[in-house]
């Protein structure tokens, strides 16, 4: 077959770029849309428990409301939602009680966990409101996350994407927002198919994920949850520090992410005027409802997937915050220690707290250009060829050692910490031990997921030791100290 | 120096646009890797009308796209001899298993996360610089896959006011797809295979330019040894497409086998329509009815092609012929005999299918 034309690619080389030049104009007004655009009334005072307003839906309405129904079905398709009975009921009846109104017509109440590494939280029109799995693991509490669904709640109620919905200059820069950010370029692990994916089911949903509503609505939004979350008891000073927590993550290689919740140009304001609802309405916090054991207890199982998607997709500090949290929650799990583990093996030549250094504006600038430029296994190459690389990587190898032994004083029959030793081996170039590792890590669990993967791993590693020998034996035990 | 920098611009110009359409890894291209087998992942496929007041996503059109791009795609690989399953890593297929979809939705996410570099700096495929690592074996899939085919799909179709105003101002004046295919090992994660599709066409409406798309992407791709693979009883498309086994479950050499409850229609269910290429279609024919060449035509050696557009109903017979192009005095034969014609209805997970196609009728003197 033929290739294309010259001519043709040029052609299409051009319009590629006047289809890029003539969006950002398009961009640009989305920016200033969303601050200027919006309904002018002051925002209302709404207390909890009064009649659901009436709402007469248009087509345009219905359309939307239909959008929104399909959407709830992709995600689901699409394994986007986490499925865990007891987290889900947890998130259901947290949600149920903080809605405040009868049910609206057209709204089914569903509160559910989205897999996403970015700290995120999104309500559709009928009543789904779902809260990204990267928030969960930031929030440290039940009042937080309250603070966040009554929000997501009120949005719902208040019928705001409906009304941000039927202005067409809205929609119309939602979509040309979306096609200019499906252009531009994502660093390496930065994860923006289910932003860019939800862009082309429901545009208004990335205007809003990104940029927020406007900021009448928005402040709606946060001073009807104000008076919600005081009505149900909850510490408001945990909302506004709840708010606070999305702001700095632990990763700083990305931490610009776009979303809403994490980095809202007037987060600190809002953080700032909740505190002072907090303290006109609430002086004294005594008695207040924090709910921080049910909270973590409820969401152990969805934090620690998170950390396994942080790890897939280079984020391994967000691991190993998630890792040490959990370990301070239960020092006898060896499973928090085999996470714990994993964090600092895929942590590399990173140390594990960013240092001063890549703290500068300078150095985060030039961490984004690098990533930009790079898959995520050549970033962490490059990593180690600084000139502290190797050293904080040998250090963090035997961090990762400690800790998976940690995980098999505690239980030696734990089949995950054999893995992560094997895989620290593997990696090490220690390949008797890592075979070692391996095979007890089949032994124990023939029927893992991710057993075909070890299996092949294990095939790789005899073959190679058949054509090298190893050096060294490993000890009785199977395992190593690494040098 | 203007006179360099246009030199310079040139150059740049020149380099970029005759960057491959695709490009192939060395472990393929030295035959150290063989691919024969193929599971489709879910694709992505985006839609939108671009009018004078802005841009408007067609979400109804995007899930209709995909069936029939997956159909041309299956087409083009079976004719090269490769074995394309397009359901099992499907959300059907997939079930409630939650741990299923998560490996799939993560192995996605880890493409596209690349998918920016493969398209910018797709060279690196030859060297082997991209990879979802074996993650892959996560995958609910058997052992003789040998490669994963991502698809990213993304098609715009201007109103014919802007088309008129892109005609006026050098803007964009034409429907535009551009298809990206990715052909990652299926043991170790590695990109094997990266080809880029860009065309001047309608993703919904030009079937044939979109096949002619992908058989341009797929042209780097190293023939199998085997003959292309045929479908059993003229059917054209993979036992996998229609609800059958997983890959494993039948010998590619054999051709395709149906299961028996395969084409077997859902009562009740409703009809709809899909646009699919000539080359999908034929081989759903079971019955061609040759035209008789008019005495007159004959007489006078007119000759020629008539270009048709028909609509098969979902019993397999032809219910609409619509003429397109030929010589006058051809066209009655040729649209009696295509009446004529009829297929294997199209029935893919119980769903049957009405399909638009374009056939040609060939008028030869001496036929």
């Amino acid at each position: 077959m033929r290739p294309p034309h010259a001519a043709q690619r040029i052609r299409f080389l051009s319009l590629r770029i006047r289809v890029l030049l003539l969006s950002l104009p398009f961009l640009q007004l989305g920016v200033l849309a969303q601050v200027k655009t919006g309904p002018t009334n002051p925002p209302p005072e709404l207390p909890p428990g009064r009649a659901v307003p009436t709402f007469k839906f248009t087509k345009v309405d219905l359309d939307l409301l239909r959008q929104s129904d399909e959407f709830d079905k992709y995600v689901e398709e699409q394994g986007w939602v986490y499925s865990d009975k007891e987290t889900d009921a947890y998130l259901q009846n947290l949600g149920l009680s903080l809605v405040p109104f009868e049910t609206p017509e057209n709204v089914k109440w569903s509160f559910r966990v989205l897999r996403d590494i970015e700290v995120n939280a999104l309500s559709l029109p009928n009543g789904s409101v779902y809260v990204n799995s990267g928030l969960l693991s930031r929030m440290e509490n039940e009042a937080q996350l309250a603070g966040v669904l009554a929000h997501e709640i009120t949005h719902v109620v208040n019928r705001h994407m409906y009304l941000e919905n039927r202005s067409s200059r809205r929609k119309v820069v939602a979509v040309d927002i979306i096609l200019a950010a499906a252009r531009a370029a994502y660093p390496a692990g930065a994860n923006p198919m289910i932003t860019t994916a939800m862009g082309n089911l429901l545009p208004m949903i990335v205007v809003e994920t990104i940029f927020g509503y406007s900021r009448e609505l928005e402040h709606e939004a946060d001073a009807t949850a104000v008076e919600i979350l005081n009505r149900r008891g909850y510490d408001l000073r945990e909302f506004a520090g709840g708010m606070d927590l999305l702001r700095n993550g632990p990763e700083v290689d990305l931490a610009e992410e776009p979303v809403f919740w994490a980095s809202h140009p007037k987060l600190a304001s809002r953080v700032k005027y909740i505190t002072e609802m907090a303290e006109r309405l609430q002086p004294n916090a005594a008695g207040l409802q924090v709910n921080q054991p049910e909270y973590r207890s409820a969401t152990v199982n969805v934090i620690r997937h998170h950390a396994g998607l942080a790890l897939l997709f280079g984020r391994p500090r967000t691991a190993l915050v998630i890792a040490q949290r959990l370990i301070e929650e239960e020092p006898n799990n060896p499973e928090n220690y085999v996470l714990l583990g994993d964090a600092y093996r895929a942590l590399g030549a990173r140390t594990p707290v960013p240092t001063d250094e890549e703290l500068t504006d300078d150095a985060k600038s030039a961490t984004r250009k690098r990533l930009h430029k790079m898959t995520l296994a050549e970033y962490d190459k490059a990593l180690l060829k600084d000139p502290h690389g190797p050293e904080r990587c040998q250090a963090n190898v035997d961090r990762a050692e400690d800790a998976f032994q940690k995980a098999l004083n505690l239980d030696p029959q734990n089949a995950t910490a054999h893995r992560g030793l094997g895989l620290l081996f593997e990696r090490e170039n220690a390949p008797a031990e890592a075979i070692a590792q391996f095979e007890k890590y089949l032994e124990l669990a023939p029927n893992a997921r991710d057993a075909r993967q070890i299996r092949m791993r294990l095939d790789r590693l005899k073959s190679s030791s058949r054509s090298h020998p190893p050096a060294n034996e490993p000890q009785a035990d199977g395992s190593a100290r690494i040098q | 120096m203007k006179k360099k920098l246009a030199v310079a611009l040139t150059l740049t110009l020149a380099c970029l646009t005759s960057l491959p359409a695709q490009v192939e890894n060395r472990e393929l291209k030295s035959g150290r890797k063989q691919i024969r087998s193929i599971v489709l992942m879910p694709m992505k496929v985006s839609f939108a009308k671009i009018g004078m007041k802005g841009t408007e996503p067609l979400t109804d059109q995007e899930r209709d796209a995909t069936l029939p791009l997956s159909l041309e795609i299956d087409a083009v690989l079976r004719n090269l001899g490769y074995r394309l399953d397009m359901q099992s890593l499907s959300p059907e297929m997939l079930g409630k298993d939650p741990d299923e979809r998560y490996a799939v939705d993560d192995l996605q996410k880890s493409y596209d996360a690349q998918l920016h570099l493969l398209e910018h700096k797709s060279k690196g495929v030859r060297k082997g610089r991209f990879s979802l690592g074996d993650e892959v074996l996560k995958l609910p899939l058997s052992d003789k896959v040998d490669a994963l085919l991502f698809v990213r799909a993304s098609g715009q179709m201007l109103t014919e006011n802007k088309t008129a105003f892109g005609v006026f101002v050098a803007g964009p004046s034409t429907d535009f797809t551009a298809i990206d295919f990715g052909l990652v090992d299926a043991e170790t994660g590695d990109v094997l295979y990266f080809a880029k599709s860009r065309l001047e066409a309608n993703l919904v409406l030009d079937p044939e330019e979109i096949l002619s798309g992908i058989t341009r992407a797929f042209a780097g791709l190293p023939k199998t040894r085997s003959s292309p693979l045929r479908a059993q009883h003229g059917m054209a498309l993979s036992n996998n497409a229609l609800g059958g086994s997983a890959v494993e479950s039948s010998t590619p050499s054999e051709g395709v086998t149906l299961p028996a409850t395969a084409g077997t229609p859902v009562t009740g269910a409703p009809t709809r329509r899909i646009r699919l290429s000539s080359a999908v279609v034929k081989d759903l024919l079971i019955r061609k009815v040759a035209p008789e060449y008019p005495g007159i035509a004959a007489a006078n050696s007119i000759h020629g092609d008539v270009v048709m557009e028909i609509v098969i109903d979902r019993n397999g017979q032809v219910a609409d012929v619509r003429v397109v192009s030929g010589p006058m005095q051809l066209i009655p034969a040729a649209t009696s005999s295509v009446k004529q014609w009829s297929y294997r209805p199209l029935t893919i997970n119980g769903q049957v299918y009405e399909v638009e196609t374009r056939v040609v009728e060939t008028f030869q003197i001496g036929q």
